[in-house]
């Protein structure tokens, strides 16, 4: 029953905090979810519109919806994190140098952001509408490629290789002068740059999968990988059993049924509170910092116990930061952040999942009031009544995600701190129901 | 420890039911639904659709060719298309039918006639006879481009005493069917 009553506790405290943090957010998160919209759309709608001319032209305008949609989730978490105080709730040093403008963030945010967005098909999904938009108003045609130019097929791999390889050069050019000179258009550009480099490795990298799995059927070798399973049907076939039709059967439960549910209801929830946490800036070391203090705090790697001279030591240093400014940016601090969000206990990420998933499902549902209520329509229809559908949805749904992210990660903050013992950095700044030190400490928690 | 296992299980189900609302929101239709009953006209973008009459038999005549004896039996649904729309329709109509959880495909198609006409067929089935029992005939009006597509559920109105009867009376008949009349809408 305690753990009952701590879930619940959580849940209350998620709900009524979120709540009041939306309600008094909600012009300024209306309209950043609505700019946000509108310039995704606009540059999706251009990107189906030159597809036409230049796949490459499309792709670079879907990577600029791309941006435009983070920076808007973005800035929605922040105006969340402002009413909730959460930046002044982080124990950082008072000479804390980081950069928290909107095109560092950016850069910051960009690589999980997208990351999130290909492993649940988002991706795909936008090229996906692209193809659909220009079939719907150019008429089903299979004589032009359309976003196929893309894969290594259409366009050759050396093509590929060449547009990623440039890319990834011009974005560092782009870095260094936007860090030399400090101009803040220099930092969105950079991330444009980024998105689009992403998105060319996303679905290209894609394709070369495809091709490669194709490549392995295609071999001889591939008859081996089945013999286990016909000696399996064999040995099972002896006791009556279709071994065969049960696997199918348990793959068919866990790939249609449980593992979308689980990405979409527990994975999807956790990392986009990973990269709320990395919008607020969670403490997080870089390797450099890593290799700088000669003692790694999250993981053990080999290079953490090399003893080197102080020259080798800047060389190496400035070899890491040349070639390993990524791993400094985003893949550490996104790996830090997930640590965070796993590591404040089952009742908290129990109550998140839950109040996450009901948003999600909410959302789904809301869409399919809305398709139903509308009835039976050709494509034609939906290409233009879908869009304001949209928008409606997403100028419901989307403020409420933001504010149940911020909400979440203040109350990790807050959890964490109780559990240390250490006092927050502003205690009691929350909105309705402060989670502070002394209101963490009071959840009731089991022996 | 054990308090800790007890959050975990909690957070467990937590998840699990929430994969289950997911799982349950999948099975929502990725059309737009509307029942129907035999007799009743009901339209499929720019076509009218209407179910008349239904018989049953283990011997099937198509067009007063002898098609085949079923191990089963046959159903044949009477219906009726008229296209009042002023446009040829580039639509594919995906015609079966649903009874007792079970999904069956019709032996033909069915096509929307050309506009201005209309034309009365019979669609026909080759099912189990305990699959009779409330009948449905589902026409899915699928676009070349996947949409929220209409789709008719028109229910044939077969209770369980009104199968078996008809079962009794003519489960080894002769079902004479037409594969279709044209005729021109006035």
């Amino acid at each position: 029953m305690t753990a009952v009553r701590t879930l619940l506790h959580h849940l209350n405290q998620l709900v009524t905090s979120a709540g009041l943090v939306w309600w008094r957010c909600l012009p300024r998160l209306l309209v950043t979810a609505m700019l946000g919209w509108l310039g995704y759309r606009f540059f999706a709608q251009l990107a189906g519109m030159l597809v036409a001319v230049s796949a490459w032209w499309s792709l670079l305008m879907l990577s600029m919806g791309f941006v435009v949609r983070l920076s808007a989730i973005i800035i929605g978490l922040r105006i969340a994190g402002e009413e909730l105080q959460i930046r002044a709730a982080i124990p950082l040093p008072q000479d804390d140098p980081r950069d928290v403008s909107i095109s560092h963030l950016l850069s910051r945010t960009l690589l999980p952001f997208l990351g999130i967005y290909a492993v649940f098909d988002t991706v795909t999904d936008a090229a996906n509408n692209i193809e659909i938009d220009y079939y719907v108003f150019h008429g089903l045609t299979f004589e032009r490629p359309v976003l196929s130019q893309l894969s290594p097929q259409g366009a050759g791999v050396w093509v590929i290789v060449g547009v990623i390889v440039a890319l990834y050069v011009a974005r560092r050019l782009v870095d260094w002068w936007f860090e030399s000179s400090g101009l803040r258009p220099l930092g969105l550009v950079a991330a444009m740059i980024e998105g689009f480099f992403l998105l060319i490795v996303i679905l290209s990298g894609r394709q070369v999968l495809v091709s490669l799995s194709h490549w392995v059927d295609a071999r001889t070798f591939r008859v081996w990988l089945d013999y286990p399973g016909w000696g399996l049907q064999q040995v099972f076939g002896g006791l009556g059993i279709d071994i065969s039709d049960v696997l199918d059967r348990l793959g068919s439960l866990w790939w249609d049924v449980v593992w979308p549910g689980v990405s979409a209801m527990v994975v999807e929830p956790m990392l986009w509170l990973a990269l709320a946490s990395l919008v607020f800036g969670s403490q997080v070391l870089s390797a450099a910092d890593l290799w700088r203090k000669g003692r790694p705090v999250s993981v053990q790697t080999k290079r953490a116990h090399l003893r080197v001279g102080d020259r080798q030591r800047r060389m190496a240093l400035e070899f890491q930061e040349a070639f390993f400014g990524d791993l400094n940016d985003k893949y550490l601090p996104t790996f830090q952040s997930v640590r965070l969000v796993l590591g404040v206990g089952a009742p908290f990420f129990a109550a998140f999942i839950l109040c996450y998933g009901t948003i999600t499902i909410g959302r789904e549902w809301l869409m399919r009031a809305f398709y139903t209520g509308l009835g039976g329509h050709p494509a034609t229809f939906w290409t233009v009544a879908g869009p304001p559908i949209d928008l409606l949805v997403e100028l419901i749904t989307e403020p409420l995600r933001w504010v149940l992210l911020a909400t979440s990660f203040r109350a990790c903050i807050a959890l964490f701190a109780a559990r240390s013992g250490q006092p927050e950095a502003a205690s009691g700044s929350m909105p309705g129901e402060p989670p502070t030190v002394d209101d963490a400490a009071s959840v009731p928690v089991t022996p | 420890m054990r308090g800790r296992a007890t959050q975990w299980l909690l957070a467990v189900v937590a998840c699990l039911a929430m994969i289950g609302l997911h799982a349950f929101t999948g099975e929502f239709p990725q059309e737009s639904v509307r029942q129907v009953q035999l007799g009743q006209a009901a339209r499929l973008y720019g076509s009218t659709i209407t179910a008349n009459s239904w018989t049953i038999g283990q011997v099937l005549y198509e067009d007063d060719r002898f098609v085949g004896r079923s191990g089963v039996m046959f159903l044949a649904v009477n219906v009726t298309v008229a296209t009042d729309s002023p446009q040829e329709l580039r639509s594919e109509w995906q015609v079966g039918g649903t009874a007792n959880g079970h999904t069956l495909a019709a032996r033909a198609d069915l096509r929307p006639p050309q506009p201005g006409f209309t034309r009365t067929q019979d669609v026909v089935f080759e099912l189990n006879p305990d699959d009779l029992a409330g009948f449905t005939l589902t026409v899915l009006d699928r676009a070349p481009i996947f949409a929220f597509d209409p789709q008719l559920n028109i229910d044939l109105g077969i209770t369980a005493q009104h199968a078996a009867d008809e079962l009794e009376r003519a489960r080894y008949a002769t079902v004479r069917a037409a594969s279709g009349s044209i005729q021109v809408i006035r």
